[in-house]
């Protein structure tokens, strides 16, 4: 065994001897060395003077490191700063999440996902959705600025933003109560697949604890969730808001 | 033999030895790249990617995003050009075919002028069409037309001017479109479930009816948007203005089937004696579709100013405004099978006798208005070089009114003599008017006075007030032979409060240049409640939830060649329900634990090996185990549990060739067959893939890549019926002009 590992080892690095290249994993660059935000500053000067008031901003820490900055997610900028810019100097991360991806792991493995907006496919982008330079990096949420969370959804999806006649107040706590907006095990990005999806707001305290009821607007919903959940044909079909029923019948 | 073993051993030794002194050596040589592979400035890549998928090519597509038939064409087109001195062009473009892939943007740039820029892009969305799956006579039913994929277009074009030391004005013009056709959750009804179905009621303790029929949306949505806008700073002050026309054309159909194959027989099967009946008569297909449209206008309009008052404090403040009207229209329309003594008869909003309304209606046009009116102002204050102080505080109110007559169909079915009657239709008013005022103050503060180590945290309070109305009246069975009819129409008065608390705190530390530790916690407390003027304290519902949660990071280097990354996000959600007189209740409890690793280990400069694992563990829990009874066998917890990794490896193989592996997984083991008394739930599936590809350059000009591999998806929610696998084929060629 250890002969196999070792010539495959030698094989590997043996072939490649004399050869002078350098490669990385994605969402580096070969070669490159930290350069500080000034000299990024110089050029995207817009960009840079909207930085100190972003989510961001906040992951920047008080020494001498140049890579807790700018560099941090583009990648060490030498190459780029030498070029004048210039496609493969820096990391676009507009181009691939793997730069999000180096501190928020989490996404990565929920993009993965069967359920999830086409991200790995190279469709969308984390910034379609985030402002990494400016403002708080998901828009609206709870926060003072102008613009509201849902907004974020709605510039694509467009049926869902009403006003409807009869809304479902969820809206008002945002897409993200029902939706994972990252990736889900369930279909639609919802965060559950079944009743507890709509249980989690809707769910009375019983006329007697344990007694096999569930009830859900004061009418016991037992024997119709076990035909299946709470938004199936028949039922409440209009989640997102109905324009002709109260009860988000249709 | 023994001195065979030692031989080996010896060689194996100098070998290992070796290498890791190649090893050393290129370690120290890192970041020399004269072999280096190009990066095409202007250059085409075209690529093939094939397909040959056994098993189901829907699910393949939707689990891929990938065609089934494989895609084709440029991958990527780049052409930049300068023009003149100060004059550069950029042109790129991508066209797969199969994929529906097609990119077109044109961008000229004028050194100190502007730039203009021209495009076009479209891309495809596929979906599955899956409908659920009932394990216990292993029920599958695939939509017939199974061809589901939706395109979102968008042309644009947008042009800036930014003059030195003038106002930059932006103009731009986009049109989105979305059309095609996706799968809905909304199933229909079956009773094909194997469940024993008995003329009398009582005997079915266990419906046999579960609503596992697919169904799919057609979309037809347009959204279109003109905006100009400025930006100018004069000074220590920075104007922002921006005003936009939004135009939003939507026409989604969903269509579904309900009890396909089944039809009740003229007279119906009585219920004494007690006899078995078949699922295709255990009740009436319906076959339908529900149609939602809108087309609204809205013209906004923000404005921000932003003024540095000294190097420590800067005031900013914004105004905005939306005003928006449109139309609604919308269609229901069911078609009834119904058996009479004179044959089947087919019916759009059919109803016998006393029985259940149709709910077939057409709207007989509605109309949408929405006001906002949003301001904001605040402060940035920096007292000294590492302490950063911000406050600001959002006001809105906004007002939305929406109505929508509809009239139900009304269409009567006497089964003992097969006449079918048309009555005149039943007309419902919908009318729902909403007026908020909302406020929202914040708070802000960082903290760089430690060497390497920062602190910051958030707090904001939202409080929205709101009074909701709405008139509305319900349709119902009417007399014998009768209409179905309209309860009169009744008028709701909701008082409304919302309270949102948000807080956030958090702390980067750089430890030392081999160690960086991120921390954050965050609350979440909100409280909605709706009063019914009317009624009173009966007549409320009150929401309360709060969130608790942490994530941290930790990068460690132990060695300059080997990097960790840990991130672990916690979170804890209650919430509670207070409904009329009752006493609160609490409704659901979340977990949430995320566990994320990532190592980059790079022994040479011409190898690097990244690993990536995610573990979760997420349930909800709400009337799982509390009902008791047989409410325990209607639903369980909401498990979310899964696990994916990945690893990737790349090398170079020679002075002209690069090599990656890559290997993924994916692994939910949620699914629950055991709830055959409802819908069974709870995510199963198995995905791995694993490819070798090269990258290789013939010349300086050119250069190619390949890639094989092998992919296998095993779906347990679906009783493996959407289980897919095949090989994996890719190879481009980049040239460069």
């Amino acid at each position: 065994m250890l002969l196999a590992v070792a010539s495959v080892w030698s094989l590997l690095f043996v072939a490649c001897e004399t050869t002078q290249r350098t490669v990385v994993a994605p969402a580096q660059i070969a070669g490159a060395t930290y350069v500080g935000a000034q000299q990024c500053a110089e050029c995207h000067a817009e960009v840079a003077g909207h930085f100190d008031g972003s989510t961001h901003s906040n992951l920047a820490v008080n020494d001498d490191n140049a890579a807790s900055s700018c560099e941090a997610c583009h990648g060490p900028g030498s190459l780029h700063v030498a070029a004048g810019g210039g496609k493969g100097t820096i990391i676009n991360p507009e181009k691939s999440p793997e730069t999000c991806f180096q501190c928020h792991l989490d996404k990565r493995g929920q993009f993965s996902l069967p359920n999830s907006h086409p991200l790995m496919a190279g469709k969308v982008t984390c910034s379609d959705c985030h402002d990494p330079h400016e403002g708080n990096a998901t828009k609206g949420k709870g926060g003072a600025t102008l613009e509201a969370e849902s907004e974020t959804c709605t510039k694509c999806h467009t049926a869902q933003k009403g006003p409807f006649v009869f809304k479902h107040n969820a809206m008002i706590e945002g897409c993200t109560v029902c939706h994972n907006p990252h990736g889900s095990v369930n279909a639609r990005m919802l965060a559950q697949r079944d009743a507890n999806l709509c249980n989690k707001c809707h769910l009375e305290r019983p006329a007697v604890a344990g007694n096999g009821t569930i009830v859900v607007g004061t009418e016991d919903h037992r024997s119709r969730l076990m035909n299946g959940t709470c938004w199936v044909a028949g039922c409440h079909e209009a989640v997102h808001g109905s324009n002709s029923s109260k009860a988000l019948r249709y | 033999m023994q001195a065979k073993r030692i031989f080996l051993l010896r060689t194996a030794g100098l070998m290992a030895g070796a290498t890791l002194a190649l090893s050393a050596l290129r370690l120290l040589g890192a970041g020399t790249d004269a072999d280096a592979l190009p990066v095409f400035e202007s250059h085409i890549k075209v690529s093939g990617r094939p397909a040959s998928v056994t098993g189901d090519k829907a699910a393949y597509q939707s689990g891929t995003q990938q065609p089934k038939a494989g895609a084709y064409g440029i991958e990527e087109f780049r052409f930049t050009r300068e023009l003149s001195k100060d004059v550069s062009l950029q042109v790129d473009g991508r066209a797969l075919s199969g994929a529906e892939d097609y990119l077109a943007q044109f961008r000229l740039t004028k050194n100190e002028v502007g730039t203009s820029e021209v495009g076009y892009k479209r891309f495809r969305t596929f979906y599955g069409g899956f409908g659920g799956f009932f394990p216990t006579n292993r029920f599958w039913a695939p939509l017939t037309n199974p061809k589901l994929s939706t395109d979102r277009a968008t042309l644009w074009a947008k042009g800036t001017v930014a003059l030195p030391d003038r106002p930059v004005f932006h103009f731009g013009y986009t049109n989105e479109l979305r059309n095609g056709r996706k799968d809905s959750t909304i199933w229909g009804d079956t009773d094909f479930t194997g469940i024993p179905i008995w003329s009398s009621n009582s005997l079915n303790p266990i419906s046999a009816n579960r609503k596992i029929i697919p169904s799919y949306v057609e979309l037809g949505e347009r959204h279109e948007t003109l905006e100009a806008a400025m930006s100018h700073t004069i000074g220590g002050t920075t104007f922002d203005l921006r005003l936009a026309n939004d135009r939003v054309n939507n026409l989604d159909t969903r269509f579904f089937n309900r009890y396909p194959g089944e039809l009740q027989p003229y007279p119906n099967i009585p219920s004494t004696p007690a006899t078995l009946k078949s699922p295709s008569v255990a009740n009436n297909a319906i076959s339908g579709f529900d149609q939602q449209g809108i087309s609204s206008n809205a013209l906004s309009f923000t404005g921000k100013v932003s003024t540095a008052l000294s190097d420590q404090m800067t005031v900013y403040a914004g105004v905005g405004y939306q005003n928006m009207d449109g139309d609604i229209s919308g269609a229901r329309i069911n078609t009834l099978s119904i058996m009479t003594a004179t044959g089947v008869k087919y019916l759009v909003g059919g109803f016998v006798d006393r029985g259940r309304p149709p709910y077939s209606y057409q709207s007989a046009g509605g109309t949408m208005t929405a006001k906002v009116f949003t301001g904001n102002v605040g402060v940035d204050y920096k007292p000294s070089k590492d302490l950063s102080l911000g406050a600001a505080v959002k006001g809105e109110d906004l007002t939305t009114n929406a109505s929508n007559p509809v009239n139900y169909l009304n269409t009567h079915v006497n089964l003992a003599t097969g006449v079918v009657t048309v009555l005149s239709p039943v007309y419902s008013p919908n009318y729902g008017k909403i007026h908020e005022k909302s406020w929202t103050p914040e708070v802000s503060a960082r903290y760089t006075g430690f060497k390497g180590i920062t602190f910051y945290g958030t707090a904001s309070y939202r409080t929205a007030p709101a009074d909701e109305t709405s008139t509305y009246s319900s349709v119902g069975p009417g007399a014998v032979a009768g209409p179905i009819v309209s309860s009169s129409s009744a008028s709701y008065a909701n008082r409304v409060k919302e309270r949102h608390d948000n807080y956030k705190m958090g702390a980067n530390w750089r430890v030392s240049s081999y160690v960086m530790l991120r921390g954050e916690v965050f609350r979440k407390d909100h409280m909605n409640s709706f009063y019914d003027a009317a009624i009173g304290a009966t007549g409320r519902y009150l929401l309360d939830t709060q969130t608790e949660g942490f994530q941290l990071t930790a990068t460690v280097r132990p060695l300059l060649t080997l990097a960790f990354t840990t991130r672990y996000v916690g979170l804890n959600a209650e919430m509670h329900t207070t409904v009329d007189a009752a006493a609160e209740y609490q409704s659901a409890d979340s977990k949430i634990h995320q566990f994320g690793e990532t190592i980059d280990w790079t022994p040479n400069s011409q190898v690097y090996v990244q690993g990536n694992l995610n573990v979760v563990f997420d349930t909800t829990s709400t009337s799982y185990p509390r009902a008791g009874g047989n409410a325990n066998i209607v639903l369980h917890n909401a498990d979310n549990n899964y696990w994916n990794a990945s690893v990737v490896a790349g090398f170079v193989v020679n002075k002209a060739t690069d090599a990656q592996v890559q290997f993924t997984c994916y692994r939910a083991d949620n699914y629950d067959a055991s709830l055959i008394a409802t819908t069974p739930s709870g995510a199963g599936i198995k995905d791995y893939t694993a490819t070798i590809g090269l990258k290789h350059k013939f010349s300086d000009s050119m250069a190619g890549a390949v890639k094989v591999g092998y992919f296998d998806s095993r779906c347990d929610t679906t009783g493996g019926f959407t289980n897919y696998k095949g090989p994996l084929f890719y190879a481009s060629v980049d040239y460069a002009f």
